[in-house]
């Protein structure tokens, strides 16, 4: 019951302290536990460590919402391009606390905003000059930064070129900075740093590009490593015996982890989501399961020791990784009390597991067209054609990429049917929304060479992707006490940014510029406004001076306009620009 | 520090040039075709070696293993390929029939090149074509020192090709070295492995 100790935790600190202690002292690990129940702040990237994107605020409600306007908006900067890519985008989500908001750009500059009087002022902005043309090279996905991670006097935050960055919050100076990410080795960073306890813990990208994937935890004082978890495990280390062909390509087996993970205090439990095996598309290259691509781990926060992991596709030939933001929910399924871990993951599945023990709870298709399996098994959550004898999975052969099969359409598209964009989670409604990419790709394979050396900081995904059909999007909702769909709000785009849920409101933003809240129980458009940007990153709320306010990143970056934009015909051509806007009512 | 002021005196000629009325092409510089290599996105699929490759989004074709002539890869800029990846720089290429006698009426949607996010004037077009003659085409591996002249010093990009070359015949050069000292190199400090078996067994 992580909410109800938690507003119990709430009401003891707030008779215990005033508030203006903690403004003094800068954000304490007691704060970010109770961060779900901090309501006009917003604290840790994913709001709370349940990962719930939940915010009680309900100034603006189902009611009012109708006539939310533009309360003021700041231009950013980092739009410039470097290595393959022409521009950077935003993917952030803002952090406030006690009025002051902080948001990055794509090229990682942190900026410290007052929000105080209705209006910005821009206190502060720390550029750390990422290395444009080293990191860009190897950055599989565009230009991105998805925000900072605050402790005591520290805004946290992650460059591009691998560095994990200190910054005074008075003064925007860097305290310290570490090399966490190696771009020599295709290695680059786009999430949010966590800070649990006295640690902050990275997550890296480069599952393209041949890298052996990992999560690192800094010590805030010592500025040291104090543990790494590798996502494929070294020789002799359980899950190593998933990898079993003889050209070591556990060596070069990816599973990247750039989505910000979540933390249960009850367990002290780190959960985090691991990406696709390498070569993405090429499974003969590395028969086995490939533990722990396509996973969510359950570590040990103070040791990174992995505890246990649930796969959800074992020998992965369609990059459906698992990098996805894992919600933690205290619900009864079926009338029994259940600590759950949910997971909406690329391939098209929802996945609710005890988080305890990863034990599969319930599982569904969250998209319109699934073709890569005919469901899941209802013990196991594995696909049903899973058969662990053999070394490469065939799923359904006549869609899954193979030498025999080289080009084919897949359901979902190689982007997922839901990608890093989060879900939210209303634990008043026990609703999970999903932002939906309902989508077809189809892949052509071109094997790679075992035994061949891996070409440095060179693609290494065993074919590509390209786009025939069109690409909608949906929000979808899930009642997780039954594990079945309750409603869907169709779009005319995929959903690249992310939701946000309130007591009785959904909003979420759509890569033509339109952002919008929709009705909570029925799903249906009580507002909609129109940015002129395309909308690439998650609504947020807060309030300052008392009242609430919802702001969201305009700025389309990623990959979609440079990989997937014939299947959005309508969003050629449109520009990229860096913005923030910030809506209120009144 | 040598070619930047290089850059600096071409780009002052052409200027003059183009003050004086000589077309901006006629400076025949190849800084000025790097320029573009850059300005227009060359690099997101061709690489600034040029070597192209495949990946994620298809592959680019390899411009230093090219047999295309100058007239033929200005062709290919302006016009683009058709049914495959590569764009037509020219924004009017279909309007006319000017690029291959077709016109976009004429085309399936699905084999007209993409068009460029970026155009270019014909000025620009040919200086990018004559640096892929001049500093791409028929060159082999990738050198640290052709990674300099794209990059200059200041980027990590190049430090690949100078570890490949200590353990070569090459030394490192003395602007080399310089350029590693100033950059303060920060190296990752990795913890030991979480799930190592030797720590269970000091358990």
């Amino acid at each position: 019951m992580v909410k109800n100790t938690c507003v119990a935790a709430a009401v003891a600190l707030i008779l215990g302290s005033a508030p203006a202690v903690f403004a003094a002292d800068g954000v304490t690990p007691e704060q970010l536990l109770n961060a779900d129940s901090d309501a006009g702040n917003w604290l840790t990237h994913h709001r709370d460590y349940a990962a719930q994107r939940f915010s009680p605020l309900n100034q603006i409600n189902k009611d009012n919402v109708k006539n939310l306007h533009v309360a003021w908006t700041l231009q950013l900067g980092g739009i410039e391009g470097g290595g393959i890519w022409s521009h950077g985008g935003l993917e952030g989500t803002p952090l406030v606390e006690n009025g002051f908001m902080y948001v990055t750009d794509g090229w990682g500059s942190v900026y410290k905003i007052d929000t105080k009087g209705g209006q910005a002022k821009v206190l502060w902005r720390m550029d750390p000059k990422t290395d444009h043309d080293w990191a860009g090279a190897v950055a599989c996905c565009g230009v991105d930064n998805r925000g900072v991670a605050l402790s005591g006097n520290l805004v946290l935050s992650h460059s591009l070129d691998g560095r994990l960055i200190a910054t005074n919050k008075d003064t925007g100076q860097i305290a310290w900075q570490r090399q966490v990410a190696d771009p020599d080795k295709s290695e680059v960073i786009t999430g949010a740093p966590l800070v649990v306890k006295n640690m902050v813990i990275t997550g890296v990208a480069g599952a393209e590009y041949g890298i052996r994937g990992w999560i690192a935890a800094t010590d805030l004082t010592s500025q040291k490593e104090v543990w790494r978890t590798y996502t494929i495990p070294a020789k002799g280390e359980p899950g190593s015996e998933t990898w079993k062909d003889s050209n070591n390509a556990a060596a070069t087996g990816g599973g990247s982890t750039w989505v910000t993970g979540s933390y249960d205090p009850r367990t002290n439990t780190l959960f985090w989501g691991v990406g696709n095996p390498g070569p993405d598309w090429d499974s003969e290259y590395r028969p086995g399961d490939n533990l722990y691509t396509d996973s969510t781990l359950a570590l040990d926060v103070d040791s990174g020791k992995i505890k246990w992991h649930f796969q959800h596709t074992p020998n992965d030939a369609f990059d459906y990784d698992s990098v996805a933001e894992n919600v933690l929910a205290d619900a009864p399924v079926h009338g029994q009390p259940r600590h759950l871990d949910l997971e909406a993951d690329r391939n098209g599945f929802a996945y609710a597991v005890d988080r305890d023990n990863g034990q599969f709870v319930w599982g569904l298709p969250f998209v319109k067209k699934v073709t890569w399996t005919k469901g899941l098994d209802p013990e196991t959550g594995k696909p049903v054609e899973y058969d662990p004898k053999l070394p490469v999975q065939k799923y359904n052969a006549s869609v899954t990429p193979s030498k025999e099969n080289p080009v084919t359409m897949i359901c979902p598209g190689n982007m997922g049917g839901k990608n890093w964009p989060p879900t939210a989670y209303n634990p008043v409604l026990k609703q999970w929304y999903i932002p939906v990419i309902e989508s077809c790709n189809r892949i052509t394979v071109k094997p790679e060479t075992p035994g061949k050396p891996v070409g440095k900081r060179e693609f290494f995904t065993g074919g590509g992707p390209d786009q025939p059909v069109r690409i909608t999007g949906s929000v979808t909702a899930i009642d997780v006490t039954t594990g079945k769909e309750v409603g869907k709000h169709e779009t005319p785009f995929p959903m690249l940014g992310g939701l946000l849920t309130t007591p009785d409101l959904v909003f979420y933003g759509q890569p033509d510029g339109k952002v919008a809240a929709l009705d909570a129980k029925t799903l249906q458009e009580l507002w909609s406004f129109n940015t002129g940007g395309g909308v690439n990153a998650p609504p947020m709320t807060f309030t300052s001076d008392g009242k609430q306010y919802v702001a969201i990143l305009v700025g389309q970056g990623g990959a979609w306009d440079k990989w997937f934009i014939e299947s959005t015909p309508e969003l050629k051509g449109m520009p990229p620009g860096s913005s923030l806007y910030v809506f209120s009512l009144n | 520090m040598m070619k930047r002021f290089r850059y600096v005196s071409a780009a002052v000629f052409a200027a003059m040039m183009a003050g004086s009325g000589i077309a901006r092409a006629d400076a025949n510089s190849t800084d000025e075709g790097l320029r573009v290599f850059k300005a227009a996105n060359c690099v997101g699929c061709h690489k600034w070696t040029g070597a192209g490759g495949g990946g994620y989004g298809g592959a680019a074709a390899n411009l230093r293993k090219t047999k295309l002539t100058l007239e033929q890869i200005e062709l290919t800029i302006r016009c683009g390929r058709i049914s495959k990846g590569m764009p037509h720089f020219d924004p009017d290429a279909y309007t006319d029939g000017r690029c291959y006698g077709m016109k976009a009426s004429q085309l399936e949607p699905g084999r007209i090149p993409p068009e460029a996010d970026h155009p270019l004037r014909q000025a620009d077009i040919d200086a990018v074509a004559k640096y892929v003659v001049a500093n791409i085409k028929g060159q082999g591996e990738a050198t640290l020192d052709q990674c300099h002249s794209f990059f200059g010093a200041g980027s990590r990009v190049c430090d690949m090709y100078a570890k490949q070359d200590e353990g070569g015949t090459q030394h490192a050069s003395a602007e080399q070295q310089e350029t590693a000292e100033t950059h303060h190199h920060m190296k990752v400090e990795a913890a030991t492995d979480s799930n190592a078996p030797h720590q269970d067994a000091e358990k």
